[in-house]
Order: C-alpha cells, then sequence, then structure tokens
C-alpha cells in the first residue's frame, strides 16, 4: 500500500525506506545531545530516549504544578508555551541529523537515490521526530488538562490538535531560519553542544521554581496567569489556548474557522519550508564542493595569548605553574560539557539563594533572626558541590591532552596540573559564586559586614575543603577519562556523601554559633586550622 | 548481547512507545487523584489569634480606615484570615474599610483567595471584591464568574454576577464595563 503510494509519486520505496531507516538511527544517536545526556549511541538507552525522559519529566512536573490552579487556559497557556521551546531546542539542536546533512551528498551521491526520494525521506523522518517530540511534550498536559473541573473531554483532542499545529510551526520556522541565518559552527565551539543542555537546564528551573510555586504563600502564579499582561495576547501560544480553552468548554462549529485558518497558514509555511529544503537537497547533490564558508572555517586565527600577565602574578611569578593553570583555565573555557556537568551541583545554591529571596526565608544568621535556614544552605550547598565539581575536572572532551600533562617536564609533574585544575575552579567558579553570594545577603541583610563575615567563611571552607578532597582523590588529572554515564554518577557517591556530611556539619556550626561573637570566632579559628593542616599536609605530601 | 532486542530501530521504537506508554498511565493516576492535588493547592493561612479577631469588630467607618491604614501587612494578614474564618464576626462594612485603608493590598488579597481558596474561602472572597467598592474588583470577580460557570458551579457563578452588580452600584462603574 505504502509503495503504491510512493511509486505514484515518484518516489522509489526501497531506496526510500533504507533512508529512512538510516535516518531514525541518526536521530536516536543524537550527537549533541549525546553529550548532554552523558550516553553512548550504542547503549540500549541511546540519546533520544534521554532526551524524551527529560522531555516527559519537565511538561510532567509543568503540568502537575498547574494542575487544578487558575483554569483550562492558563494551564494551555504555560503547557503550550514550554512544549514549544523545549520543540525549538530539540530541531535546533540536532537539526543535521533531522533536517539536513550536507554530508549525505557522500553518501547517497553515488547512489541511484533520485532528489524527490531523498527529500521524501528527509521530510518523513522529520514529521517522526516533530511527532515524538510533540508526544513527549504533550503527554502530560494533554492527560491532566483533560481532568481539570473546567475541562471536558473534548479538551484532550483539541489541545493534542493545537499541541501538534503550533510545535508544527514551530518546527517550520526554525528551518526558515536556518535556511536564512545558519548560525556559525566551528570545530568544539558548537553552540549547539550548549543548547543542548536547555532541556536540563528547564528541568532544573521546574524543579526549583515548583518548589517556590508550592511554598509561596502569596500565589503569585495563579495570580499572573488569572490576569496575564497584554503581551501574552501576542504569543502564539495564547491563541492556541484560548481556542483550546473554548473548544474544552464549549465545542461548537464556528471553532472550526480558527483552526482552518492555523491549518492554512501552517500548510502555506510548509509549502514554503518544503521549496527552501529541497533547492538545499538539490545544492547538496554535486558532493565535495567546498564554499567560501568553508574556506574561511579552514583559516587559522591568532588566539590570545597563552600566559596572561595576571594570570603569571596570581601563579606567584612561577611561569611554569602559570602555564599549568591556563591550559586548565583553557580546558575549562572550550569543554562545554565539562562546565555543564559542574551547573547542576551549583546550581542548587543558586536556586536555594533565589528561593529565600523570593520567599523572605535568607534572613541574617548573625542576628538570630527566626527564618536564617536558607541563608546557612546557600553557603553549604556551594561547599558540598566541591567535591562533585573536583571530581567531575577528571572527565572531559579532550582526553588526549593527559598525554601531554603526564609527559610534561613541569616542575611537580603530573599533580601540578591537579592543583592548577583546583585554584582555576576555585577562582573561575567557587569564589565568583561566593561574591554573588557575598553581594545578594549584603543587599538583603542591609548589613556589609555580616555579608562579608558569611562569604569569608564560605571562602575558608571551599579552599581548605577542595584541598582535602583533592588528596583524597588522589590528585586526578584534569581531562584524562572521556565521559560516558555512569562512570560519574557512580563513583562521585562516597565523595559527594563527604561533601554532604561535611557541609551539614559546618552548617549546625553557624546555624547554633553564629548568633554569638565567641561562636563566629570559634568557626573561623576552626576553619583556619582546618585549612592550614590541608596546607602543611599537601607539602609534606611533596606538593608541586 | 545484552538488551540486544532493544539494539534496533524496531526495538527503539518499542521503548519509545513504552516509555509514552507508560506516562499516560501515570498522567491517568494524576488525573484519579484530582481531589488530593486539590487539597494540597489551597492557600494556608496564618491561624486566626484572638488579637486579630478582636480587631474585626473596630474595622468599620472613618475610623476603621485609619486603624486599616495602620496596620502592618503581618498584621492585616492575621485580620484577613481571622475575617475568613469567621466573616459573621466583622462589620457590614469590613471590606469597603480593609479596602479603603489597604486598597491595592486589599484587592489582591482577596483576588489570590478566589483563586486559590477553598470553595467557601472563595464564595467569601467573591462577596468581599463585591462590597469592596473598588473598580478595579470588577474584572476579576468577571473571570471567577466565568470559572465558576465552566467548572460547572452555577450558585457561585450567580453569587459572582450578584456581587458584580452590587459592585457596578457601588464602584460607580460604567454600564458598558459591567
Amino acid at each position: 500500500m505504502i509503495s503504491r503510494v510512493l511509486r505514484r509519486s515518484g518516489v522509489q520505496p526501497r531506496p526510500w525506506r533504507a533512508l529512512v531507516r538510516a535516518f531514525l538511527c541518526a536521530d536516536l544517536r543524537c550527537p549533541h545531545y549525546a553529550k548532554a545526556t552523558g550516553s553512548r549511541p550504542h547503549e540500549v538507552f541511546p540519546p533520544l530516549f534521554w532526551v524524551v525522559l527529560q522531555y516527559l519529566f519537565s511538561s510532567g512536573v509543568a503540568a502537575a504544578l498547574l494542575f487544578v490552579r487558575v483554569d483550562v487556559q492558563a494551564f494551555s497557556l504555560a503547557t503550550l508555551a514550554l512544549s514549544m521551546l523545549l520543540t525549538f531546542s530539540a530541531v535546533a539542536v540536532e537539526f543535521n541529523e533531522v533536517v539536513f546533512d550536507p554530508g549525505d551528498a557522500m553518501v547517497t551521491g553515488p547512489r541511484p537515490v533520485s532528489l524527490r526520494t531523498y527529500a521524501a525521506a528527509r521530510l518523513t523522518n522529520l514529521a517522526f521526530y516533530g511527532a515524538l517530540i510533540t508526544a513527549a511534550t504533550s503527554v502530560f498536559p494533554a492527560v491532566l488538562g483533560a481532568g481539570l473541573r473546567d475541562a471536558g473531554l473534548w479538551f484532550l483532542p483539541a489541545y493534542l490538535g493545537a499541541a501538534a499545529l503550533l510545535n508544527a510551526g514551530v518546527i517550520l520556522l526554525t528551518i526558515l531560519l536556518w535556511s536564512f541565518f545558519r548560525p556559525p559552527q566551528s570545530g568544539k565551539t558548537d553552540w549547539r553542544d550548549v543548547l543542548a543542555w536547555t532541556q536540563v537546564l528547564l528541568a532544573m528551573v521546574i524543579f526549583y521554581g515548583g518548589q517556590v510555586v508550592l511554598r509561596d504563600q502569596s500565589h503569585a502564579v495563579e495570580l499572573f496567569l488569572d490576569d496575564p499582561p497584554a503581551w501574552c495576547r501576542w504569543l502564539p501560544a495564547w491563541w492556541g489556548a484560548e481556542w483550546v480553552s473554548a473548544a474544552a468548554w464549549n465545542p461548537r462549529l464556528s471553532l472550526l474557522v480558527p483552526l482552518a485558518a492555523g491549518l492554512a497558514a501552517a500548510g502555506g509555511l510548509a509549502a514554503l519550508t518544503c521549496h527552501f529544503l529541497v533547492r538545499n537537497y538539490r545544492m547538496a547533490q554535486p558532493a565535495g564542493r567546498a564554499t567560501r564558508q568553508d574556506a574561511g572555517a579552514l583559516t587559522v586565527r591568532p588566539g590570545r595569548p597563552f600566559l596572561s600577565p595576571l594570570g603569571l602574578r596570581l601563579a606567584g611569578g612561577v611561569r611554569s605553574v602559570a602555564a599549568a593553570e591556563a591550559l586548565c583555565a583553557r580546558l575549562l573555557a572550550r569543554d562545554n560539557d565539562l562546565r555543564m556537568r559542574s551547573l547542576p551541583s551549583l546550581a542548587t545554591a543558586l536556586a536555594v539563594l533565589l528561593m529565600g529571596w523570593l520567599l523572605g526565608e535568607a534572613q541574617d544568621p548573625f542576628t538570630g533572626q527566626p527564618h536564617q535556614v536558607l541563608s546557612i544552605a546557600t553557603l553549604q550547598l556551594i561547599v558540598m558541590a566541591v567535591p562533585v565539581v573536583l571530581y567531575n575536572m577528571r572527565f572531559g572532551r579532550d582526553a588526549e591532552v593527559s598525554w601531554i600533562m603526564e609527559t610534561s617536564s613541569i616542575p611537580g609533574g603530573p599533580r601540578t596540573f591537579s592543583h592548577a585544575m583546583r585554584r582555576c575552579l576555585c577562582r573561575r567558579v567557587f569564589y565568583p559564586l561566593l561574591l554573588v553570594m557575598t553581594v545578594v545577603f549584603a543587599l538583603l541583610w542591609q548589613n556589609v559586614w555580616h555579608a562579608l563575615l558569611h562569604g569569608a567563611m564560605g571562602v575558608l571552607a571551599v579552599e581548605g575543603f577542595s584541598r582535602w578532597m583533592l588528596r583524597f582523590l588522589g590528585y586526578p588529572l584534569p581531562c584524562s577519562e572521556a565521559v560516558s554515564r555512569g562512570d560519574i554518577a557512580g563513583a562521585v557517591a562516597p565523595y559527594a556523601a563527604a561533601g554532604g556530611a561535611f557541609a551539614l556539619f559546618l552548617g549546625a556550626l553557624e546555624y547554633f554559633l553564629d548568633p554569638y561573637p565567641a561562636g563566629v570566632a570559634g568557626q573561623f579559628l576552626f576553619l583556619a586550622v582546618f585549612l592550614a593542616a590541608a596546607v602543611l599536609t599537601e607539602r609534606k605530601g611533596g606538593r608541586a | 548481547m545484552k538488551g540486544a532486542r532493544f539494539r534496533t530501530a524496531r526495538g527503539q521504537l518499542a521503548l519509545l512507545g513504552a516509555t509514552l506508554g507508560g506516562a499516560l498511565v501515570l498522567a491517568l493516576v494524576a488525573v484519579r487523584g484530582r481531589s488530593w492535588f486539590e487539597s494540597h493547592v489551597r492557600e494556608r493561612l496564618p491561624a486566626a489569634d484572638s488579637v486579630s479577631a478582636g480587631r474585626l469588630p473596630g474595622l468599620t467607618g472613618p475610623d476603621g480606615v485609619a486603624l486599616a491604614a495602620a496596620l502592618t501587612d503581618a498584621e492585616a494578614e492575621s485580620v484577613y484570615a481571622a475575617w475568613l474564618a469567621d466573616p459573621s464576626a466583622a462589620p457590614a462594612d469590613f471590606a469597603a474599610v480593609l479596602t479603603a485603608g489597604r486598597p491595592v493590598w486589599a484587592v489582591e488579597r482577596a483576588r489570590a483567595t478566589l483563586l486559590a481558596g477553598s470553595p467557601a474561602q472563595r464564595l467569601s472572597a467573591a462577596g468581599f471584591l463585591g462590597r469592596c467598592g473598588r473598580q478595579e474588583a470588577a474584572a476579576p470577580l468577571r473571570r471567577a464568574r466565568d470559572r465558576f460557570a465552566r467548572a460547572g458551579d452555577p450558585e457561585s457563578a450567580d453569587l459572582c454576577e450578584k456581587m458584580l452588580d452590587f459592585l457596578s452600584q457601588t464602584a460607580n462603574i460604567p454600564a458598558n464595563r459591567r
């Protein structure tokens, strides 16, 4: 049946099937999502599976949070907008696998595959991918929304139809935008690697935002959704939500008019997109033609000097130590995955800081006020993240660089690089975060000195604890192992537990001792001794 | 090879289908627990204390307006909670007096109850907005009326309609905006 339809359309059935299967395999492998999800293409659960799971989590938590709040229109507005955002990120990240890859011509060029067959296979794959993402982002909202008191059974088909139409619009617009403004990509600094973390970050935002929504007694979300600002009415998600709401409450024939208008607009957009896509496919047919942009990408551009004067000064004027630090800084700066893997543990601290700010529960612990737990928790969550972040540095995209470190003639040997990475993390990640925390607390508490005391405790704790942890981790060489799922999550558990125990201990000290000046002095003394012991142990052990 | 059946394109599609099916079942279970969700999204008011309850009778007339204006946010919240716990203990012009003393706060507070309160609290909040004498209370009342009508609660929708009529007389709302 399908073969007959394909033949009548001028598509070769066998090559079409083979191409669709090959494109489906490419979808499952998702090279950019593979980095963000830490999974390998040959595993039983490939990257696309994890992406679908993350989309289900995000949309499910968002739907559960908005379930039985406000009304069906507000519910549809928020969930449709989220679905559109996730669909955009999915198509943009895996554009080459899902929509168009100029490299295909190398494979299909020498084979008798017509342009029409190739285009049909590509569009079939795009339709499958769009349907999968739409299903993953809509299954929870569609079913939960149908259970709202002001919705009926018509909600389910209306919502699914609106989600399919809006997501199709997003996919088509993304392809059109891509056709006109192709974003730059070069080697290892591909912006799509960063965008691939969208669903991870969104899941975190929804999870932590959900905590705020559940605890917020001012009901800011309900008030916002009950009477959204005027600009919301210009959003396509608003139009979709309005239509779903009308169809769910009182389904009538007149609602087919906006549906027909939406379908016509999507059809027009689809025709335009197909035109540009087929043009791109046609242009890709003669393989091996280098464009001016390709030639430009090969041009070597001079970079920044490897050793900065500031880096040299921070390293105490020792050029070898400064060089090790500069190398580690460069590894940290260019490996997006490395940064993004470390982000969740630090984002927890920022989320708690934000929650404390919004809920008014981040009060000054030095004055013995009742709501001070989130102020202390923010600091201790940063300390708690130290072992996880340090452990993460063992894994990197540029695992080959470890050969340079192992064989370098730098004084102190490979261990110098471990120390350099620790210092680099402290200066570029932990201390800036502690500074942000200090500034926010200074504003919240209206007391700069108390905020500075709190921040100084954090610096001492991070400095001392990171030195001890580096020792317990066995001075790992930065980026010496290729990353894969399971290697990180499993082995880091005891170190994460140690970080948690230490942070809990410091938190308890702060909670009970902060209101008393002698208690504060005692804590500083303890942290100073803790740090001094770490430094002395390092020197005894032959520090670089 | 471990999980060889799932390493094929067909196996992967089955895996994705099973995952979406599992999500569907989970969503259906959540819908079955709607009453549990409803009990957890309700607003939690501070316990009504005797001081706040004692303030209620005094919130009437011009003196009451001055008293309402002098309340801190926390005190006003407690007084509002005491009123919600027992609306009959407050004078008839309580809503108008509290709103005159704290116009923006009172309307927003009642609006939050209208959205997140229990069914009884929502009706009290609708009554509050209807009697507050402020034009800006009309829009939330209209939206609440539509919500109640859609949720199959015609009695609450009727109450909102009555409150809208009352408000239009007391707040001098133009006929075309009622």
